[in-house]
């Protein structure tokens, strides 16, 4: 028995019953413009935040861990200065070279028993010479002569001394020492109790 | 039913063949997904590190300022405590406009005296707090304290100096206006 070819139009009513068997796509998402907006105002006032803070410029490692307090005051802004153990940063660019936490002779007006680092001096200069040109043009930003002072836990007094003996002599006589939180009295840190 | 030929069938498979669209092409819109995973892992990421900036405090401290003395002036009346406290390699010296203070802070010592000697190997900070506190409960209005060291003592035990003797374990201020002096003895 013989069939008949089929015709165009029953070709195409198989096609129109094929389609219909596949329900038109609906759009079913969920609109998330909205929260992407947000995250995305999230994200730049949080960058923005953490480029602002001193904080950003402190990473810890073997040559810079930061001590302990029991001090509960907030980080403020100001000139930060590093004291590692190789190196005194001022803005986190390296102007003095240490040994083992202490400056080399050649650097110290008087040589060994000075207290006053050349380089040092020379830069804070002019750090003050810039703050006092901005606080002149700009009288709500007035010179406070503070900096913050971001040093190794093991640094030897002497050190510290010869810093703060140089900066006192650039008119930056506010310290603000960086630590970390702490509630218990006379560090909590493991390195800082193996150092006692 | 009529027979479909080979050709028809290929012809209906073609057309009738339903095509998904992607995310992208369903409205013309751009795949925001990718983005949006790297904006919510830069989210987590810059939350993390401002938990950690939390952790940070500052210890305030400045420099003692010369002042130029007058000819002929009188003396203050009531009596200035003048409050040093210098960490040395085997304890904490605590002195005042008298003199060095003697082990438990009750009276004045001669000689290389150690107000605070170490326990051990280690400071005894709880001890110049108290001894902070014995003065202050004598200087109510002092605030002020001069805090030196020995050359080669270290930083943390400056700050742990520094911490003692601003306030109590309740929190009461003792002497909160430190100046750091760079004199070495």
């Amino acid at each position: 028995m013989s069939e008949e070819k089929a015709s165009m139009a029953q070709v195409k009513r198989i096609i129109r019953k094929k389609i219909k068997r596949h329900p038109e796509h609906e759009h079913q998402e969920i609109n998330i413009y909205p929260m992407l907006d947000m995250m995305t105002i999230l994200l730049v006032f949080m960058v923005m935040q953490f480029s602002s803070s001193t904080a950003s410029a402190i990473s810890q490692s073997s040559e810079l861990t930061i001590p302990y307090s029991t001090s509960r005051v907030d980080l403020g802004d100001a000139t930060p200065i590093q004291i590692s153990r190789s190196a005194i940063l001022v803005d986190g660019v390296q102007h003095v070279t240490l040994r083992d936490g202490l400056v080399d002779p050649s650097q110290k007006q008087g040589g060994g028993t000075g207290f006053l680092i050349t380089p040092l001096f020379r830069e804070m200069g002019r750090v003050r010479d810039l703050k006092k040109a901005i606080a002149a043009a700009n009288p709500r930003r007035p010179f406070t002569g503070e900096v913050q002072i971001i040093a190794d836990q093991r640094t030897p007094f002497r050190t510290l001394a010869e810093v703060i003996y140089t900066l006192g002599q650039t008119e930056f006589n506010q310290l603000r020492f960086v630590a970390n939180k702490t509630p218990t009295l006379g560090g909590g840190g493991p390195a800082s109790a193996a150092a006692q | 039913m009529a027979k479909l030929s080979a050709s028809q069938r290929a012809y209906i498979k073609k057309r009738a063949t339903f095509h998904e669209p992607g995310p992208d092409e369903a409205a013309g819109e751009l795949n925001i997904v990718p983005f949006l995973d790297i904006v919510v892992n830069l989210i987590m990421f810059l939350l993390i590190l401002i938990t950690t900036i939390g952790f940070y405090s500052q210890v305030e401290a400045s420099l003692p300022s010369y002042s130029r003395g007058g000819v002929g002036r009188r003396a203050p009346e009531e009596e200035s405590l003048n409050l040093n406290v210098t960490v040395v390699e085997n304890g904490v010296i605590v002195a005042g406009t008298g003199g060095k203070l003697a082990p438990g802070c009750e009276s004045l010592a001669t000689g290389r005296v150690v107000t605070v000697p170490r326990n051990g190997n280690r400071y005894d900070w709880a001890a110049l707090r108290e001894c902070a506190r014995k003065l202050k409960e004598r200087f109510e209005d002092e605030t002020k304290v001069t805090v030196s060291a020995d050359p080669m003592v270290e930083y943390q035990h400056l700050l742990s100096a520094m911490d003692a003797v601003r306030e109590t374990n309740e929190g009461d201020v003792l002497f909160d206006e430190v100046l750091l002096s760079a004199g070495v003895r």
